[in-house]
């Protein structure tokens, strides 16, 4: 029996290939890319980016709910895992479990009221419930550490994967999740729930009207939101070691928000580019740093804005991609060109080569 | 003012609480008086007008090395008028058709892009420097007992005046008629000749311009630093869901209140659970509270949604 070329799906190889890169990913780092360091650090946290702009895009994205609130979900995670590993001395499995579904938790909470609210009153409430949590996390000293935090120690890898060291496990235990994450959201988006989702995010009536649950898919818009914005805080404490009442501001949901909308909202592959934005950007700006940190525009200095005052930066790419790119990176050209990728066959890869061996023939004599 | 002490039961410190609370709680109103401004003619509320107003103020911080403080008072508010009509013109007008969600975003970028440009310009802190309060050196009035910094006295003055100019431009100028026809029907407006566009214009250089001068006014009582208005912001937005969203004397009303209550939840609530550090999470829970039994506010009008 011979395997026709049109048969094979690319597919398959293509997971394989994925596969192989987060295997090898860490073993390649630290990547120097025209001064910007990729170090394993650096891939650990787009790990956990990842997984965090996937949920700020379940529900912003796909259901059309603006959430200003994702670095409350990511603190609730990242403190509830901390907190367990430093004070109980659970495993780390359990505690970033424990901080997703902490996370979930405040999103029921915050999804509930989100009922009854919609539109620029949502947007008010999530920004509000942003902006009081350092202060109240600065408050409640006993229990959080007050402004330094909470540090734990770092999880050792199991004995079955000892042979590795302990960044490089980090390292895997946050692709693997980012990978893991990615294709749970891959699948639900596919699955009966996303389409709810995104039916009634483009009409609320339309989707009443054929039986979709508006209550139930609106709070489990936020729960899950929630949950993959507290797992990536639960996982960002055992890849940093801990977490501080500044770790997470309302900066950084603005950010997330900016990143997705660059990267697409309502894509998957475009929270993927987000999350790996996140973490690159800073980097790119600090190499650039390093090299301009003598550059003076009038009386400013250059090093100033690529250090403190990156959010500039940040507001005019979201204005610019909003006006000249809406669909953002991964909704336009590059979609195309993934949803193309992937469901090319063998048989297109090697047709230029048949036409080529074909024409050789039809010219013969 | 001796009526105060004696006909209620309350200390001299209630009552020194309650007139701060109406001078911070003035400034609220202000704020809230730009959102409402710009949502009644753009429909979007825009998150980022404390940051324009923190802008301004730091623009004002500039100039005041230079001028006096009455000339930068004018010439600040008017930058900030300036601001507003020009980012009304490049920014929203070519996303105005776009989904609300969309403009929001739009605001939630100027919100970056004033955030960091303040940091770059004027460094993250001004070094604890002060800003001037408008009676210079502020001295305490003292009135039954009860010690008021002239300040809080001057906010008050100015919003009221403020608020009167406002409200007789849109009730007995041509170009106030003309916003507020735009803000009930942009179709029918342009159907009677009024130029829509240049009123949308005017309509955000008015916002940006009561934002600046809350700016001001707020600056002496807070550090002046880059976060300056989130807090402001907050409490603007809180005002703003209270007396509702279309509704101007509803958030003014909503402001004062609010600032009042503030100063009475701080300091009348245990501090060990309560109180200092938590009155953002009262601002919250209050939006929430109103926003779940009486979603228009307290004045505002209820919106009919036609499907």
């Amino acid at each position: 029996m011979t395997i026709k070329a049109r048969d094979v799906n690319i597919r398959l190889p293509a997971m394989v290939a994925l596969l192989g890169l987060v295997l090898a990913l860490p073993y390649l780092a630290p990547i120097d890319i025209l001064g910007v360091h990729i170090g394993l650090l650096q891939l650990s946290l787009m790990g956990v980016w990842v997984i965090g702009a996937l949920g700020l895009n379940i529900v912003t994205g796909y259901s059309g709910q603006i959430s200003l609130a994702h670095n409350v979900f990511i603190a609730s995670g990242a403190y509830t895992a901390a907190l367990l590993m430093e004070r109980q001395g659970v495993p780390f499995w359990l505690a970033v479990f424990a901080g997703g579904g902490c996370a979930a938790a405040v999103g029921v909470v915050v999804g509930v009221p989100a009922l009854r609210i919609a539109g620029f009153h949502l947007a008010i409430v999530t920004v509000a419930l942003a902006v009081a949590m350092t202060p109240i996390l600065l408050k409640f000293t006993d229990f959080t550490g007050g402004y330094r935090g909470v540090t734990i120690d770092m999880p050792a890898p199991p004995p079955f994967l000892s042979f590795l060291d302990q960044d490089r496990w980090l390292c895997y235990l946050s692709l693997f999740a980012a990978v893991l994450m990615t294709f749970l959201a891959w699948s639900m988006m596919r699955s009966p729930v996303g389409r709810a989702w995104i039916a009634i995010r483009d009409s609320e009536v339309g989707a009443q009207a054929i039986g979709i649950n508006l209550a139930r898919y609106k709070v489990l818009a936020f729960v899950m939101s929630a949950f993959y914005g507290g797992l990536a805080g639960a996982l960002y404490v055992q890849v940093v070691g801990g977490v501080t009442p500044y770790s997470f501001g309302m900066m950084t949901s603005l950010t997330f928000l900016t990143m997705i909308v660059i990267g697409g909202l309502a894509t998957i592959s475009g929270s993927v580019l987000a999350g790996i934005a996140y973490v690159l950007f800073p980097e790119v700006f600090r190499t650039l740093q390093i090299r301009f940190s003598d550059v003076m525009i009038g009386s400013f200095s250059l090093k100033v804005l690529l250090q403190d005052a990156q959010s500039i930066l940040y507001g005019g790419m979201l204005i610019f991609n909003i006006i000249l790119m809406p669909e953002g990176v991964a909704g336009g050209p590059l979609a195309r060109l993934i949803r193309r990728g992937l469901d090319m066959r063998l048989a297109d890869l090697t047709r230029p080569f048949r036409r080529l061996v074909r024409g050789v023939h039809d010219a013969g004599p | 003012m001796p009526l105060l002490t004696q006909f209620f039961l309350a200390d001299s410190v209630f009552w020194q609480l309650v007139i701060s609370g109406l001078a911070t709680g003035s400034v609220y109103a202000l704020l809230a008086l730009a959102i409402v401004l710009v949502y009644r003619t753009t429909r979007v509320v825009n998150l980022a007008q404390g940051e324009m107003a923190m802008f301004c103020t730091f623009v004002a911080w500039s100039l005041l090395h230079r001028f006096d403080y009455w000339l930068v008072f004018v010439i600040t508010v008017l930058i900030g008028a300036v601001m507003g009509a020009l980012l009304e013109r490049t920014l929203i007008r070519p996303v105005e058709k776009a989904n609300p969600l969309v403009i929001l975003v739009v605001t939630l970028a100027l919100f970056s892009v004033f955030n960091g440009g303040a940091i770059f310009l004027w460094g993250k802190t001004t070094g604890g420097a002060l800003f001037p309060t408008v009676v210079p050196g502020n001295p305490v009035v003292k009135m039954d007992g009860v010690r008021i910094g002239a300040h809080s006295l001057a906010i008050m003055g100015i919003t009221v005046v403020v608020m009167a100019l406002l409200y007789l431009f849109f009730r007995y100028t041509k170009p106030g008629l003309a916003l507020r026809a735009v803000a009930d029907s942009p179709e029918a407006s342009r159907l009677v000749g009024i130029r829509v566009a240049q009123m949308l214009m005017l309509g955000w250089a008015l916002s940006a311009a009561v934002g600046a001068l809350a700016g001001i006014l707020i600056a002496p009582l807070i550090s002046t630093s880059a976060p300056l208005m989130l807090g402001v912001l907050i409490f603007a937005l809180a005002a703003v869901v209270v007396g509702g969203l279309d509704s101007a004397p509803g958030v003014v009303l909503a402001g004062l209140m609010l600032g009042v209550s503030q100063n009475l939840y701080l300091r009348y609530t245990p501090g060990e659970y309560l109180g200092s550090g938590t009155e953002l999470l009262f601002a919250l829970v209050l939006i929430l509270a109103v926003l779940l039994v009486r979603p228009q506010g307290l004045l505002g009008s209820r919106r009919v949604k036609r499907v």
